[in-house]
């Protein structure tokens, strides 16, 4: 920032660094990764209306400005006239039960032999080949800073996850290492292998068709911000790659969906955006009508309407965050839990199926907010009961989540269960909707 | 794209000694500790320019990054793999210390070894060209090539009567990577990777119907690569036909239809485009990484290295990683957006022939599932900037076995097709022990033997991997694998897949879907 101090009208620096300790289980061996000391540097600075961008990834105050110069000299024109100036007090949500058992070798390892132990106890592993999870304890922290503002955010998490056979997988999030979330780690080997049925039900048996699909919340999400969120976005409505206005009916009457910066226990849990920007938590579906869009300064500025502190920096492909640009996205999704369990859901379909894995979501189309995808994980329903595991590769998923014309979209009919689940950055209920399956 | 330095050796590294030294000291901290330990410190020094609707556009001139990943192994077999970010040596040793705690902690595998690294005397390996944040001639390149696509879109726009507009992302980086452990091994390589992505999208006025259509470039040369004598020469026409065929397809998909359920019933074919063989990638190439395989999650191996199928295809067909096989049956070193010269842990890079003749008779290896399975390592050992290593693909593609059917062209290969489909462009794939999915981007309808105009929407094709080979029956047109992508296991590596223009007969292993 000094060192830039005449050369620059406004100045943008955003710094991560994070620390990773983790056990990987591969069958039966469980081997340490560690990760430490890697920092990462995305720069801008504005110049006569002229934004620069940079990326390093070093604390080198000379390095940094270095890059800042060079990018100065082609900068483009920008809607950024200033950069954020709000200064919330710093986040930290740092168990200090979860850094002791972070920093203790030990501790981590036995949670992942506990892993390991868990799923072998059980006589079904003997006939898998794949078993494969992880114990990870990570910090991870965020400061942006410009001339006028600055915010900061320190985290620490465990994560454990168990796949089997690739078909199934299991993820536990925990921001405290409460004796629960624990146990919870230490069962996800087993928990993994319970989820998957030995019995295979193919299309044939149960039939296909236009069905009542209960999606679970980490599916859901997915769905969500692949799908939908383009529609969303200010920076969407400034391309013209959206054409909702605020107030459509864009979903059943009953469904809210909101965007939320400030739930605790989350990931997207922060006092700002990656650009400094002070988020919150607002409704951008409220009883199924559409509130209005979300994005960051430049793109909200477009619009005319205020930033929303939906800035970040996400990665596309291969960028790491620092050099990714700033882009409009959505932060934690929260969607309240409905009135029947998932029990109960189930128990309602004649026919029909729980989905939580589908492949290549990532070629949604967008324009279209739709889908079609192959299933690698979900269960058969018959006559309210889980028959069996969908058969591997035989199973294709397709939906739009807007209604078209006469055509109701996936949000147009859902219901959703009363448990919600953390997916470690939203909180979302299992949503039942009708997709077109074969 | 500036002139290297004079200085010092065309491919020796920017920083290297400053590398050297700190793989030196920490090398010889841990030398007593462990009984082999190696290092890779990578940099990326990259340029990149976006031009997003709107005109508006973001210029990153200087991107740095680096990391290294330090792999300590002691006399029972004990190995991990830390992390670090390019620190001084000072900063890095209390993260030493607590992964060598951790490293003893677990339990003993006596089966655990690294193959050899053959060639162990050469140094350097690579190829020249240079990211220079001060040189104006990357803006200028990345200036030209939008002004390009730009005039491209004012003249769709214009004889479509439809708003057509290209999204472009280019970045031009150099890689630089340092191989070292505790016997003396040292190997360089310096890399320089052009990326050009460009989003085409028309929009009905009038209906407010937006359709679009995604094209790459991709190689490992400089920014010059993608222009006729440089930025002043405009683009390489065959560059330019390919960025155009984007935007007339983006207008094309405006009339597209998808097949009903009944016509999906009837489909006896589908021809695949080179940029629509990602199924290669997904359903083949990742069930040959050794890794996988070890740990049981091949769907083409079982865990001991046996194929789960003899034969597994069709005897019409050979399947490649490595650089592209020439007519005349040498190599195309050098090329293809997914090559090295030796992989993050000092091998060299070989093709590999993977299915000849329909069986299956090779696998991907790093040095570790080298010596799991008593084979040659083939340099596949792969990390993303410090992470651990993995075994990884570079370009694999679909050959053409001896003596099978290698047509004139796509007329021919469409000939005695009663109702097919021809398939271009893939918006990515994954993969799971079972199969592939993967959206192409554009169909079209083969009635009678003849490929028509019907034009079809994106689609989703499932291909199972043990039977993704079966229907094979022949091919057209020349061998191409350049379609540039970035894989994703955990960590991104960047590949391509492709082959010649391939028909498939439709069996129940190939699913189309919309």
């Amino acid at each position: 920032m000094r060192a830039l101090s005449g050369e620059a009208d406004d100045v943008e620096l955003v710094l991560w660094s994070a620390d990773e300790r983790s056990w990987a289980v591969r069958n039966r061996e469980i081997v340490p990764e560690v990760s430490f000391g890697q920092v990462a540097v995305g720069l801008r600075a504005l110049r006569g209306g002229r934004l620069a961008m940079a990326a390093t990834a070093t604390l080198d105050p000379e390095e940094n400005a270095r890059a800042l110069r060079a990018a100065l000299r082609v900068a483009r024109p920008s809607r950024l006239s200033e950069f954020a100036a709000a200064r919330p007090p710093p986040l930290v949500d740092v168990d200090p039960e979860l850094e002791a058992l972070a920093h203790d070798p030990k501790a981590l390892h036995s949670l992942a032999v506990a892993l390991r132990d868990g799923f072998f106890s059980l006589p079904r592993a003997a006939s898998i080949e794949a078993f494969e999870g992880a114990v990870g304890a990570h910090r991870t922290a965020r400061a942006v800073v410009t001339r006028r503002g600055e915010s900061t955010v320190a985290r620490a998490a465990l994560a454990a996850w168990a796949d089997v056979e690739g078909a199934h997988s299991e993820i536990v999030h925990a921001p405290r290492a409460t004796p629960e979330a624990l146990a919870e780690i230490r069962g996800v080997g087993r928990a993994a292998l319970l989820g998957l049925p030995d019995r295979i039900v193919t299309p044939e048996e149960l039939g296909t068709g236009e069905l009542p699909v209960l999606l679970h919340p980490r599916l859901a999400e997915a769905i969500l911000r692949t799908a939908l969120q383009e529609k969303l976005l200010a920076e969407s409505a400034a391309k013209g790659l959206s054409d909702l206005r605020p107030g459509d009916l864009v979903a059943d009457e009953s469904f809210s969906l909101w965007d939320s910066s400030e739930e605790p226990g989350l990931s997207s849990h922060a006092p700002t955006d990656d650009e400094g920007t002070p988020g919150a938590s607002r409704a951008v579906i409220e009883r199924g009508r559409f509130t209005g869009f979300l994005g960051s300064r430049a793109s909200c500025e477009e619009l005319g309407i205020a930033p929303t502190g939906n800035g970040f920096r996400t990665p596309m492909i291969a960028e790491p965050p620092n050099e990714a640009p700033v882009r409009d996205r959505l932060s934690g999704l929260i969607v309240e839990g409905g009135e029947k369990s998932f029990s109960e859901l189930v128990q309602g379909m004649e026919r029909g199926l729980v989905l939580v894995g589908l492949l290549g979501l990532h070629g949604a189309d967008r324009a279209r907010a739709s889908f079609s995808c192959t299933v690698y994980d979900g269960l058969a329903v018959r006559d309210g009961k889980l028959l069996g595991r969908l058969a591997p590769g035989r199973w294709n998923a397709s939906g739009r989540l807007l209604a078209d014309g006469d055509r109701p979209g996936l949000l147009s009919r859902i219901e959703r269960s009363r448990e919600q689940l953390s997916t470690g950055r939203s909180r979302l209920p299992h949503l039942l909707v009708r997709l077109e399956t074969r | 794209m500036s002139a290297i330095s004079t200085s010092r050796e065309p491919l020796a590294l920017e920083r290297e000694s400053e590398l050297r030294e700190l793989a030196g000291a920490l090398l010889a901290f841990v030398r007593p500790k462990v009984a082999y330990a190696d290092l890779l410190i990578e940099r990326v020094r990259k340029a990149e320019y976006q031009r997003l609707p709107g005109g508006r556009e973001l210029v990153k001139p200087y991107a740095a990054r680096g990391a290294m990943t330090v792999r300590l192994v002691d006399a029972k077999g004990r190995a991990l793999d830390a992390s670090f970010g390019l620190r001084p040596f000072a900063e890095l040793r209390p993260g030493l210390e607590e992964a060598l705690s951790s490293l003893w902690l677990q339990e003993e595998r006596p089966g655990f070894g690294l193959a050899e690294v053959p060639n162990r005397d050469r140094v350097r390996y690579g190829l020249k060209g240079e990211v220079d944040p001060s040189s104006p001639d990357l803006t200028a390149s990345f200036d030209a090539l939008a002004r390009e696509v730009a005039a491209l879109d004012e003249g769709l726009s214009a004889s479509s009567g439809l708003a057509v507009e290209t999204e472009l992302w280019c970045y031009a980086q150099v890689e630089e990577k340092l191989v070292q452990d505790t016997e003396g091994l040292v190997k360089t390589q310096t890399l320089p990777q052009t990326f050009l992505q460009l989003l085409a999208r028309a929009k009905d006025p009038r209906s407010g119907r937006l359709t679009q259509q995604r094209t790459r470039l991709g190689d490992i040369r400089a920014i010059s690569w993608l222009f006729e004598g440089g930025p002043g020469g405009g683009l390489r026409a065959d560059f330019r036909e390919k960025i155009g065929g984007a935007g007339r397809a983006a207008v094309g998909l405006q009339r597209a239809r998808a097949l009903s359920s009944e016509e999906l019933g009837r489909l006896t074919h589908l021809v695949l485009a080179p940029s629509a063989m990602v199924f290669v990638h997904e359903a083949e190439g990742h069930n040959f990484e050794a890794d996988l395989i070890k740990e049981g999650q091949s769907g083409l191996f079982t865990p001991d290295g046996a194929p789960r199928a003899k034969p597994f295809g069709a005897p019409v067909v050979d399947v490649w990683d490595g650089p592209a096989l020439r007519p005349d049956g040498s190599f195309a070193e050098g090329e293809g957006f997914g090559s090295h010269f030796i992989d993050d842990e000092g091998v060299e890079v070989k093709p590999v022939r993977l299915v000849e003749r329909g069986e299956i008779v090779a696998k991907l290896h790093d040095r570790e599932t080298a010596h799991h399975f008593r084979e040659a390592p083939n340099g596949r050992g792969f990390s993303e900037l410090g992470q651990r290593r993995l075994v990884r693909m570079t370009n694999t593609y679909l050959h053409p076995a001896a003596g099978a059917p290698w047509l004139d062209g796509l007329e021919r290969l469409c000939e005695g097709i009663a109702f097919g489909v021809y398939l271009e462009g893939s918006m990515g794939g994954a993969v799971s022990k079972e199969g592939m999915s993967t959206t192409v981007q554009l169909g079209r309808v083969i009635r009678d033997g003849r490929l028509t105009d019907e034009l079809l929407l994106p689609g989703n094709l499932t291909v199972r991997a043990l039977g993704s080979l079966k229907g094979i029956e022949a091919f057209a047109g020349p061998l191409r694998c350049d379609d540039p992508g970035f894989c994703g296991k955990g960590q991104m590596k960047t590949v391509t897949d492709g082959g010649p223009l391939t028909r498939l007969r439709k069996t129940e292993d190939v699913t189309l879907g919309f």
